[in-house]
Protein backbone atom coordinates (compact mmCIF):
# COMPACT_ATOMS: atom_id res chain seq x y z
CA UNK A 1 0.00 0.00 0.00
CA UNK A 2 2.61 2.02 0.88
CA UNK A 3 4.12 1.88 -2.44
CA UNK A 4 1.12 2.82 -4.00
CA UNK A 5 0.26 5.78 -2.37
CA UNK A 6 3.72 7.03 -3.11
CA UNK A 7 3.43 5.99 -6.53
CA UNK A 8 0.21 8.22 -7.13
CA UNK A 9 1.78 10.51 -4.74
CA UNK A 10 4.60 11.19 -6.59
CA UNK A 11 2.73 10.88 -10.00
CA UNK A 12 0.49 13.88 -8.83
CA UNK A 13 3.48 15.73 -7.36
CA UNK A 14 5.65 15.65 -10.59
CA UNK A 15 2.25 16.77 -12.92
CA UNK A 16 1.89 19.91 -10.33
CA UNK A 17 5.35 20.96 -9.75
CA UNK A 18 6.27 24.15 -12.04
CA UNK A 19 10.00 23.76 -12.14
CA UNK A 20 10.77 20.40 -14.56
CA UNK A 21 8.11 21.69 -17.09
CA UNK A 22 10.12 23.72 -18.97
CA UNK A 23 12.62 21.09 -19.39
CA UNK A 24 10.36 18.38 -19.58
CA UNK A 25 8.60 20.41 -22.42
CA UNK A 26 12.29 21.21 -23.98
CA UNK A 27 13.84 17.33 -24.33
CA UNK A 28 9.81 16.33 -25.67
CA UNK A 29 9.96 18.91 -28.53
CA UNK A 30 13.33 18.23 -29.08
CA UNK A 31 13.69 14.28 -29.69
CA UNK A 32 10.14 14.65 -31.68
CA UNK A 33 11.32 16.60 -33.69
CA UNK A 34 14.38 15.50 -34.27
CA UNK A 35 13.56 13.21 -37.45
CA UNK A 36 13.02 17.01 -39.00
CA UNK A 37 16.58 18.11 -37.74
CA UNK A 38 17.63 14.64 -39.00
CA UNK A 39 15.89 14.79 -42.62
CA UNK A 40 16.36 18.97 -43.00
CA UNK A 41 20.19 18.16 -42.43
CA UNK A 42 19.82 15.80 -45.23
CA UNK A 43 18.00 17.70 -47.62
CA UNK A 44 19.95 20.49 -47.34
CA UNK A 45 23.37 18.67 -47.71
CA UNK A 46 21.79 16.57 -50.63
CA UNK A 47 21.04 20.07 -52.12
CA UNK A 48 24.69 21.35 -51.87
CA UNK A 49 25.81 17.98 -53.33
CA UNK A 50 23.63 18.73 -56.43
CA UNK A 51 24.73 22.10 -56.72
CA UNK A 52 28.62 20.52 -56.91
CA UNK A 53 27.88 17.89 -58.96
CA UNK A 54 25.77 19.52 -61.48
CA UNK A 55 29.08 22.13 -61.77
CA UNK A 56 31.10 18.85 -62.24
CA UNK A 57 33.28 19.78 -59.05
CA UNK A 58 32.71 16.24 -57.48
CA UNK A 59 32.37 12.65 -58.83
CA UNK A 60 31.92 11.30 -55.37
CA UNK A 61 28.66 9.22 -54.48
CA UNK A 62 26.13 11.42 -52.01
CA UNK A 63 27.17 10.97 -48.65
CA UNK A 64 23.40 10.43 -47.83
CA UNK A 65 22.72 8.28 -50.62
CA UNK A 66 20.63 4.98 -49.03
CA UNK A 67 20.88 6.83 -45.32
CA UNK A 68 18.71 4.01 -43.46
CA UNK A 69 15.63 5.14 -42.43
CA UNK A 70 16.46 5.62 -38.72
CA UNK A 71 19.56 7.67 -39.60
CA UNK A 72 16.35 10.80 -39.53
CA UNK A 73 16.20 10.71 -35.58
CA UNK A 74 19.97 10.61 -34.67
CA UNK A 75 20.36 13.80 -33.23
CA UNK A 76 18.02 12.36 -30.75
CA UNK A 77 20.85 10.64 -28.82
CA UNK A 78 22.83 13.82 -28.12
CA UNK A 79 19.62 15.34 -26.56
CA UNK A 80 19.02 12.37 -24.80
CA UNK A 81 22.48 13.07 -23.60
CA UNK A 82 22.03 16.52 -22.84
CA UNK A 83 18.49 17.38 -22.29
CA UNK A 84 17.06 13.91 -20.99
CA UNK A 85 19.94 13.45 -18.25
CA UNK A 86 19.28 17.30 -17.25
CA UNK A 87 15.16 16.61 -17.00
CA UNK A 88 15.92 13.25 -15.10
CA UNK A 89 18.12 14.92 -12.68
CA UNK A 90 15.37 17.85 -11.83
CA UNK A 91 12.72 15.55 -11.70
CA UNK A 92 14.85 13.36 -9.35
CA UNK A 93 16.13 15.42 -7.37
CA UNK A 94 12.92 17.40 -7.14
CA UNK A 95 11.63 14.31 -5.69
CA UNK A 96 13.14 13.94 -3.10
CA UNK A 97 13.56 17.89 -2.04
CA UNK A 98 9.61 18.13 -1.89
CA UNK A 99 9.06 16.43 1.39
CA UNK A 100 11.76 18.43 2.78
CA UNK A 101 10.60 21.37 1.43
CA UNK A 102 7.18 21.08 3.02
CA UNK A 103 8.50 19.61 6.31
CA UNK A 104 6.25 16.59 5.38
CA UNK A 105 9.04 14.27 6.77
CA UNK A 106 8.60 14.51 10.32
CA UNK A 107 5.02 13.58 9.50
CA UNK A 108 6.22 10.45 7.48
CA UNK A 109 8.23 9.53 10.22
CA UNK A 110 6.25 9.70 12.83
CA UNK A 111 4.46 7.14 10.65
CA UNK A 112 5.22 2.96 9.98
CA UNK A 113 6.22 4.20 6.90
CA UNK A 114 8.47 1.53 5.04
CA UNK A 115 10.85 3.81 3.88
CA UNK A 116 12.36 1.73 0.78
CA UNK A 117 9.12 0.84 -0.56
CA UNK A 118 8.44 4.38 -0.82
CA UNK A 119 11.24 5.28 -2.54
CA UNK A 120 10.66 2.69 -5.11
CA UNK A 121 7.07 3.79 -4.72
CA UNK A 122 7.99 7.71 -5.79
CA UNK A 123 11.11 6.21 -8.53
CA UNK A 124 8.54 4.18 -10.00
CA UNK A 125 6.84 7.32 -10.70
CA UNK A 126 9.41 9.06 -12.16
CA UNK A 127 10.22 6.17 -14.32
CA UNK A 128 6.78 5.77 -15.64
CA UNK A 129 6.76 9.87 -16.80
CA UNK A 130 10.37 9.36 -18.25
CA UNK A 131 8.54 5.99 -19.94
CA UNK A 132 5.85 8.30 -21.09
CA UNK A 133 7.89 11.06 -22.42
CA UNK A 134 10.11 8.50 -24.44
CA UNK A 135 6.91 6.80 -25.69
CA UNK A 136 5.77 10.41 -26.93
CA UNK A 137 9.21 11.28 -28.89
CA UNK A 138 9.16 7.55 -30.76
CA UNK A 139 5.86 7.78 -31.69
CA UNK A 140 6.26 11.09 -33.44
CA UNK A 141 9.35 10.20 -35.00
CA UNK A 142 7.72 7.10 -35.98
CA UNK A 143 5.20 9.10 -37.52
CA UNK A 144 7.55 11.77 -38.92
CA UNK A 145 9.96 9.20 -40.19
CA UNK A 146 6.98 7.78 -41.97
CA UNK A 147 6.03 11.21 -43.65
CA UNK A 148 9.17 11.71 -44.57
CA UNK A 149 10.23 8.60 -46.25
CA UNK A 150 6.73 8.10 -47.35
CA UNK A 151 6.15 4.73 -46.37
CA UNK A 152 6.14 3.00 -42.72
CA UNK A 153 9.66 1.82 -40.57
CA UNK A 154 9.76 -2.00 -41.00
CA UNK A 155 9.48 -4.66 -38.58
CA UNK A 156 13.16 -4.31 -37.97
CA UNK A 157 13.24 -0.35 -37.84
CA UNK A 158 10.43 -0.61 -35.22
CA UNK A 159 12.70 -3.40 -33.05
CA UNK A 160 15.72 -0.63 -33.01
CA UNK A 161 13.34 2.34 -32.20
CA UNK A 162 11.82 0.14 -29.39
CA UNK A 163 14.90 -0.96 -28.25
CA UNK A 164 17.19 2.69 -28.47
CA UNK A 165 13.59 3.57 -26.53
CA UNK A 166 14.01 1.20 -23.75
CA UNK A 167 18.27 2.12 -23.40
CA UNK A 168 17.17 6.24 -22.93
CA UNK A 169 14.69 5.35 -20.90
CA UNK A 170 17.09 3.36 -18.44
CA UNK A 171 20.03 6.02 -19.00
CA UNK A 172 17.26 8.48 -17.92
CA UNK A 173 16.03 6.66 -15.04
CA UNK A 174 19.26 5.69 -13.27
CA UNK A 175 20.12 9.39 -14.14
CA UNK A 176 16.79 10.69 -11.96
CA UNK A 177 17.61 7.71 -9.39
CA UNK A 178 20.86 9.87 -8.80
CA UNK A 179 19.31 13.87 -8.35
CA UNK A 180 16.91 11.72 -6.47
CA UNK A 181 19.79 10.89 -3.97
CA UNK A 182 21.60 14.24 -4.24
CA UNK A 183 17.99 15.53 -3.31
CA UNK A 184 18.00 13.40 -0.19
CA UNK A 185 21.85 14.43 0.92
CA UNK A 186 22.51 17.67 -0.20
CA UNK A 187 22.77 20.45 2.21
CA UNK A 188 20.67 22.87 0.21
CA UNK A 189 18.48 23.22 -2.61
CA UNK A 190 20.50 24.77 -4.86
CA UNK A 191 23.58 22.29 -4.18
CA UNK A 192 20.70 19.08 -4.87
CA UNK A 193 21.01 19.89 -8.46
CA UNK A 194 24.70 21.54 -8.58
CA UNK A 195 26.47 18.27 -7.82
CA UNK A 196 24.87 15.84 -9.87
CA UNK A 197 25.22 18.64 -12.87
CA UNK A 198 28.86 18.62 -12.24
CA UNK A 199 29.19 14.70 -12.17
CA UNK A 200 26.90 14.40 -15.52
CA UNK A 201 29.51 17.19 -16.92
CA UNK A 202 32.59 14.93 -15.67
CA UNK A 203 30.95 11.43 -17.01
CA UNK A 204 29.74 13.84 -20.26
CA UNK A 205 32.60 15.55 -21.24
CA UNK A 206 35.86 15.54 -18.83
CA UNK A 207 36.22 11.49 -18.77
CA UNK A 208 35.55 10.91 -22.44
CA UNK A 209 37.90 13.78 -22.83
CA UNK A 210 40.86 12.17 -21.03
CA UNK A 211 40.23 8.82 -23.15
CA UNK A 212 39.63 10.07 -26.64
CA UNK A 213 41.56 13.41 -26.49
CA UNK A 214 38.74 14.75 -27.95
CA UNK A 215 37.87 18.50 -28.72
CA UNK A 216 34.67 18.97 -25.94
CA UNK A 217 32.95 20.43 -28.61
CA UNK A 218 32.99 17.21 -30.65
CA UNK A 219 31.61 15.08 -27.83
CA UNK A 220 28.70 16.81 -28.75
CA UNK A 221 28.12 14.71 -31.71
CA UNK A 222 25.81 11.88 -31.89
CA UNK A 223 28.16 9.31 -32.57
CA UNK A 224 30.70 8.15 -29.62
CA UNK A 225 34.68 9.54 -29.91
CA UNK A 226 37.03 6.39 -30.43
CA UNK A 227 39.17 5.87 -27.75
CA UNK A 228 42.94 6.41 -28.75
CA UNK A 229 46.56 5.76 -26.53
CA UNK A 230 49.23 2.83 -26.59
CA UNK A 231 50.87 1.26 -23.60
CA UNK A 232 50.14 2.35 -20.06
CA UNK A 233 48.11 5.40 -21.51
CA UNK A 234 46.10 2.42 -22.72
CA UNK A 235 45.44 0.78 -19.76
CA UNK A 236 44.80 3.87 -18.01
CA UNK A 237 42.21 4.61 -20.87
CA UNK A 238 40.54 0.57 -20.00
CA UNK A 239 40.36 1.48 -16.62
CA UNK A 240 38.13 4.57 -16.82
CA UNK A 241 36.58 3.95 -20.13
CA UNK A 242 33.58 2.51 -18.10
CA UNK A 243 32.84 5.56 -15.94
CA UNK A 244 32.57 7.36 -19.65
CA UNK A 245 28.70 6.25 -19.47
CA UNK A 246 27.51 9.18 -22.25
CA UNK A 247 30.00 8.03 -24.91
CA UNK A 248 28.93 4.04 -24.23
CA UNK A 249 24.96 5.27 -24.12
CA UNK A 250 25.73 6.59 -27.52
CA UNK A 251 27.75 3.78 -28.86
CA UNK A 252 24.94 1.36 -27.91
CA UNK A 253 22.40 3.95 -29.54
CA UNK A 254 24.35 3.82 -32.68
CA UNK A 255 24.46 0.00 -33.06
CA UNK A 256 20.97 0.01 -32.04
CA UNK A 257 20.05 2.35 -34.94
CA UNK A 258 22.63 0.95 -37.28
CA UNK A 259 22.92 5.05 -37.90
CA UNK A 260 26.61 4.45 -38.12
CA UNK A 261 27.94 0.88 -39.56
CA UNK A 262 31.25 1.18 -38.23
CA UNK A 263 30.11 0.77 -34.90
CA UNK A 264 28.62 -2.65 -33.57
CA UNK A 265 27.10 -3.32 -30.12
CA UNK A 266 30.17 -3.79 -27.54
CA UNK A 267 29.30 -6.28 -24.91
CA UNK A 268 31.80 -4.17 -22.98
CA UNK A 269 29.97 -0.79 -23.35
CA UNK A 270 26.55 -3.35 -22.34
CA UNK A 271 27.81 -4.40 -19.43
CA UNK A 272 29.16 -1.13 -18.07
CA UNK A 273 26.19 0.65 -18.94
CA UNK A 274 23.65 -1.75 -17.32
CA UNK A 275 26.34 -1.85 -14.16
CA UNK A 276 25.54 2.03 -14.18
CA UNK A 277 21.95 1.60 -14.01
CA UNK A 278 21.70 -0.82 -11.68
CA UNK A 279 24.46 1.06 -9.43
CA UNK A 280 22.53 3.79 -9.38
CA UNK A 281 18.99 3.17 -8.74
CA UNK A 282 20.23 1.08 -5.88
CA UNK A 283 22.86 3.19 -4.23
CA UNK A 284 19.77 5.40 -4.49
CA UNK A 285 17.35 3.86 -2.63
CA UNK A 286 20.31 2.82 -0.18
CA UNK A 287 20.76 6.32 0.29
CA UNK A 288 17.92 8.04 0.25
CA UNK A 289 15.68 5.90 3.15
CA UNK A 290 19.24 5.96 5.12
CA UNK A 291 19.01 9.91 5.17
CA UNK A 292 15.46 10.50 5.21
CA UNK A 293 14.22 13.42 6.60
CA UNK A 294 17.72 15.42 6.85
CA UNK A 295 16.45 19.09 6.86
CA UNK A 296 17.85 21.97 4.47
CA UNK A 297 19.70 24.67 5.71
CA UNK A 298 17.77 27.43 5.68
CA UNK B 1 3.11 3.40 35.57
CA UNK B 2 -0.35 2.27 35.82
CA UNK B 3 -3.22 1.01 32.98
CA UNK B 4 -4.50 4.71 33.43
CA UNK B 5 -0.90 5.68 31.91
CA UNK B 6 -0.43 7.48 28.34
CA UNK B 7 3.26 8.49 28.56
CA UNK B 8 5.67 7.72 31.15
CA UNK B 9 9.43 8.55 30.66
CA UNK B 10 12.46 7.74 33.58
CA UNK B 11 15.59 9.22 33.26
CA UNK B 12 15.83 10.55 29.61
CA UNK B 13 18.84 12.05 28.95
CA UNK B 14 19.92 13.39 25.33
CA UNK B 15 23.37 14.34 24.54
CA UNK B 16 24.18 16.09 21.54
CA UNK B 17 27.65 15.92 22.02
CA UNK B 18 28.90 17.97 24.70
CA UNK B 19 25.72 19.65 25.03
CA UNK B 20 22.99 17.95 26.72
CA UNK B 21 19.32 18.19 25.47
CA UNK B 22 17.84 16.25 28.10
CA UNK B 23 19.22 15.74 32.04
CA UNK B 24 17.01 12.77 33.64
CA UNK B 25 14.02 13.34 32.60
CA UNK B 26 11.20 11.60 34.61
CA UNK B 27 7.60 12.04 33.67
CA UNK B 28 4.26 11.27 33.52
CA UNK B 29 0.72 12.00 31.95
CA UNK B 30 -2.38 9.88 32.37
CA UNK B 31 -4.59 8.97 29.95
CA UNK B 32 -7.26 12.16 29.25
CA UNK B 33 -5.24 14.65 30.60
CA UNK B 34 -4.05 17.71 28.49
CA UNK B 35 -0.98 18.13 29.12
CA UNK B 36 0.74 21.52 28.89
CA UNK B 37 5.16 21.42 28.61
CA UNK B 38 6.17 24.86 29.34
CA UNK B 39 9.91 26.02 28.93
CA UNK B 40 12.06 28.95 28.01
CA UNK B 41 13.67 28.44 24.03
CA UNK B 42 16.10 25.81 24.30
CA UNK B 43 15.42 23.88 27.77
CA UNK B 44 14.33 20.50 25.37
CA UNK B 45 10.40 20.62 24.59
CA UNK B 46 10.92 19.70 20.93
CA UNK B 47 13.62 17.25 21.93
CA UNK B 48 11.25 15.88 24.54
CA UNK B 49 8.14 15.19 21.79
CA UNK B 50 10.99 14.12 19.35
CA UNK B 51 11.58 11.52 21.07
CA UNK B 52 8.21 10.68 22.67
CA UNK B 53 7.32 10.51 18.94
CA UNK B 54 10.22 8.59 17.92
CA UNK B 55 11.82 11.13 15.98
CA UNK B 56 14.73 10.83 17.55
CA UNK B 57 16.11 8.31 19.90
CA UNK B 58 17.20 9.30 23.57
CA UNK B 59 20.95 8.51 24.10
CA UNK B 60 19.30 6.93 27.51
CA UNK B 61 16.54 6.01 29.82
CA UNK B 62 13.13 4.93 29.27
CA UNK B 63 9.82 5.43 27.63
CA UNK B 64 6.30 4.09 27.09
CA UNK B 65 3.40 5.69 24.79
CA UNK B 66 0.46 3.86 25.51
CA UNK B 67 1.91 1.30 27.09
CA UNK B 68 4.45 0.51 24.63
CA UNK B 69 8.27 1.10 24.97
CA UNK B 70 9.69 3.79 22.25
CA UNK B 71 12.14 1.41 21.52
CA UNK B 72 11.29 -2.03 21.19
CA UNK B 73 8.21 -1.37 20.16
CA UNK B 74 8.63 1.55 18.03
CA UNK B 75 5.97 0.53 15.60
CA UNK B 76 3.50 0.44 17.88
CA UNK B 77 3.72 3.70 19.09
CA UNK B 78 3.13 5.73 16.02
CA UNK B 79 0.67 3.69 15.30
CA UNK B 80 -1.10 5.38 18.66
CA UNK B 81 0.04 8.34 18.08
CA UNK B 82 -0.75 11.48 16.04
CA UNK B 83 1.68 14.33 15.78
CA UNK B 84 1.76 18.11 15.18
CA UNK B 85 4.93 19.61 13.87
CA UNK B 86 6.07 23.25 14.95
CA UNK B 87 5.86 24.09 11.22
CA UNK B 88 3.62 22.10 8.93
CA UNK B 89 3.76 23.08 6.04
CA UNK B 90 2.42 19.62 4.09
CA UNK B 91 2.35 19.28 -0.21
CA UNK B 92 1.06 23.11 -1.17
CA UNK B 93 0.36 22.25 -4.23
CA UNK B 94 -2.09 19.81 -3.49
CA UNK B 95 -5.78 20.02 -2.14
CA UNK B 96 -6.65 19.56 1.13
CA UNK B 97 -8.04 16.13 0.34
CA UNK B 98 -5.06 15.06 -1.44
CA UNK B 99 -2.92 15.82 1.05
CA UNK B 100 -5.02 14.14 3.91
CA UNK B 101 -5.64 11.09 1.64
CA UNK B 102 -1.98 10.53 0.95
CA UNK B 103 -0.56 10.68 4.51
CA UNK B 104 -4.28 8.51 5.73
CA UNK B 105 -2.64 5.81 3.11
CA UNK B 106 0.71 6.18 4.88
CA UNK B 107 -0.97 5.39 8.15
CA UNK B 108 -2.59 2.39 6.94
CA UNK B 109 -5.64 3.37 5.97
CA UNK B 110 -6.89 1.48 3.16
CA UNK B 111 -9.70 4.10 2.10
CA UNK B 112 -8.95 6.99 4.08
CA UNK B 113 -12.07 9.08 2.09
CA UNK B 114 -14.93 8.88 4.70
CA UNK B 115 -12.94 9.12 7.68
CA UNK B 116 -11.06 12.21 5.90
CA UNK B 117 -14.75 13.84 5.41
CA UNK B 118 -15.57 12.94 9.30
CA UNK B 119 -12.28 14.61 10.70
CA UNK B 120 -12.81 17.84 8.12
CA UNK B 121 -16.59 17.80 9.69
CA UNK B 122 -15.33 17.68 13.62
CA UNK B 123 -13.12 20.67 12.63
CA UNK B 124 -15.55 22.26 10.58
CA UNK B 125 -12.97 22.36 7.43
CA UNK B 126 -15.21 20.05 5.08
CA UNK B 127 -16.03 23.15 2.88
CA UNK B 128 -12.29 24.05 1.92
CA UNK B 129 -12.18 20.13 1.12
CA UNK B 130 -10.68 20.79 -2.56
CA UNK B 131 -8.65 23.74 -2.10
CA UNK B 132 -5.01 23.92 -2.39
CA UNK B 133 -3.22 24.25 0.71
CA UNK B 134 -1.17 27.40 -0.85
CA UNK B 135 -4.29 29.53 -0.48
CA UNK B 136 -4.04 28.96 2.88
CA UNK B 137 -3.34 30.90 6.23
CA UNK B 138 -1.33 29.47 8.62
CA UNK B 139 -4.34 28.98 10.76
CA UNK B 140 -5.91 26.94 8.34
CA UNK B 141 -2.91 24.70 7.47
CA UNK B 142 -2.81 23.98 11.16
CA UNK B 143 -6.19 22.87 10.69
CA UNK B 144 -4.72 20.64 7.96
CA UNK B 145 -2.27 19.75 10.37
CA UNK B 146 -4.41 18.59 12.86
CA UNK B 147 -6.53 16.87 10.63
CA UNK B 148 -3.43 14.77 9.44
CA UNK B 149 -2.71 13.91 12.92
CA UNK B 150 -6.08 12.65 14.15
CA UNK B 151 -6.64 10.62 10.75
CA UNK B 152 -5.96 7.41 12.29
CA UNK B 153 -8.17 7.86 15.33
CA UNK B 154 -4.44 8.23 17.81
CA UNK B 155 -5.14 7.74 21.41
CA UNK B 156 -2.21 10.05 22.47
CA UNK B 157 -1.92 13.62 20.35
CA UNK B 158 1.35 15.58 20.21
CA UNK B 159 1.52 19.14 19.06
CA UNK B 160 4.79 21.30 19.27
CA UNK B 161 3.67 24.91 19.40
CA UNK B 162 0.66 24.46 18.46
CA UNK B 163 -0.38 28.10 18.44
CA UNK B 164 2.82 29.80 17.31
CA UNK B 165 2.67 32.00 14.78
CA UNK B 166 -1.37 31.97 14.16
CA UNK B 167 -3.25 35.43 14.61
CA UNK B 168 -5.57 35.84 17.68
CA UNK B 169 -8.53 34.09 15.79
CA UNK B 170 -6.48 30.91 14.92
CA UNK B 171 -5.47 30.66 18.24
CA UNK B 172 -8.69 30.45 19.66
CA UNK B 173 -9.65 27.97 17.11
CA UNK B 174 -6.77 26.25 17.63
CA UNK B 175 -7.97 26.09 21.40
CA UNK B 176 -11.31 24.74 21.05
CA UNK B 177 -10.24 22.40 18.95
CA UNK B 178 -7.71 21.34 21.08
CA UNK B 179 -10.35 20.98 23.91
CA UNK B 180 -12.99 19.31 21.70
CA UNK B 181 -10.44 16.53 20.92
CA UNK B 182 -10.15 15.91 24.57
CA UNK B 183 -13.49 16.10 25.57
CA UNK B 184 -15.18 14.24 22.84
CA UNK B 185 -12.88 12.09 21.26
CA UNK B 186 -10.74 11.10 24.87
CA UNK B 187 -7.48 11.78 23.39
CA UNK B 188 -4.55 12.23 25.35
CA UNK B 189 -2.80 15.76 24.35
CA UNK B 190 0.38 16.41 25.26
CA UNK B 191 1.42 19.99 24.48
CA UNK B 192 4.90 21.56 24.07
CA UNK B 193 4.11 25.62 24.38
CA UNK B 194 5.97 28.58 25.64
CA UNK B 195 2.34 30.43 25.93
CA UNK B 196 1.03 30.76 29.28
CA UNK B 197 -2.03 31.46 28.47
CA UNK B 198 -2.48 28.37 26.92
CA UNK B 199 -2.06 26.31 29.48
CA UNK B 200 -4.51 28.26 31.56
CA UNK B 201 -7.09 27.36 29.21
CA UNK B 202 -6.28 24.39 28.07
CA UNK B 203 -4.39 21.97 30.22
CA UNK B 204 -5.34 19.84 32.99
CA UNK B 205 -1.40 19.49 34.03
CA UNK B 206 1.73 21.02 33.81
CA UNK B 207 5.50 20.37 33.79
CA UNK B 208 8.24 22.95 33.45
CA UNK B 209 11.70 22.35 31.60
CA UNK B 210 14.62 24.02 32.27
CA UNK B 211 17.78 23.70 30.99
CA UNK B 212 16.88 19.72 30.19
CA UNK B 213 15.33 19.45 33.36
CA UNK B 214 11.83 18.73 34.84
CA UNK B 215 11.98 21.68 37.51
CA UNK B 216 8.05 21.24 38.33
CA UNK B 217 4.83 18.65 37.73
CA UNK B 218 1.99 19.14 39.00
CA UNK B 219 -1.95 19.73 37.91
CA UNK B 220 -2.58 22.92 37.09
CA UNK B 221 -5.25 23.54 39.91
CA UNK B 222 -3.18 22.03 42.37
CA UNK B 223 -0.38 24.51 40.99
CA UNK B 224 -2.66 27.59 41.53
CA UNK B 225 -3.59 26.68 44.67
CA UNK B 226 -0.15 26.11 46.43
CA UNK B 227 1.01 29.73 45.25
CA UNK B 228 -0.42 33.31 46.35
CA UNK B 229 -3.86 34.06 45.33
CA UNK B 230 -3.12 36.88 44.01
CA UNK B 231 0.12 35.57 41.60
CA UNK B 232 -0.83 34.87 38.30
CA UNK B 233 0.08 31.91 36.37
CA UNK B 234 3.10 33.81 34.95
CA UNK B 235 4.15 34.79 38.64
CA UNK B 236 3.93 31.52 39.79
CA UNK B 237 6.03 30.31 36.53
CA UNK B 238 8.43 32.56 36.99
CA UNK B 239 8.94 31.46 41.13
CA UNK B 240 9.14 28.03 40.31
CA UNK B 241 11.57 28.73 36.75
CA UNK B 242 13.38 30.59 39.29
CA UNK B 243 14.53 33.31 36.49
CA UNK B 244 13.49 37.25 36.99
CA UNK B 245 10.35 38.33 35.63
CA UNK B 246 11.52 40.55 33.02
Amino acid sequence: MIFKAAFKHELLSSFRSKSPQLVVGVFLVLTSISSIIGWLTVRNVTKIYNDIVSQNLTTAPNPFINVPSLYYMRDSVIYVVLIGSLMAIILGAQASLRDRKSNASELIKTRNVNLVHRIVGQLSAIASIIVLLEIVALLTSFILIWVIQKTPLNIGGIYALLGYGAVSVILMISIAAIGFAFGSISKTEESSLLYPIVGWAVITFTIPQVITSTHPVALLNPTPAVATGTGLAQSVINGISPLAVMENFKAIANAILGIDKSIQLSLVDLFSFSLFAVIGVMASVVISSKTFGRNLDA
Amino acid sequence: MTNETAIAARNITKQYGEKSALDGLNLSVNKGEIYGLLGHNGAGKTTTVSIFTTLIKPTSGEATINGFDIAKEASQVRSSIGYLPENVQLYEYLSVFENLEYLGKLSGLKNPRNRILEVLDLLEFKSHLDEKVSTFSKGMKQRVGVAQAILHSPKVLFLDEPTSGLDPEGVIQLREIISLLNTELGMTIFMNTHLLSEVTKLCTQIGILKNGKLIYENSLSATIDSFDKTDSLEDIYFKIDGASKP
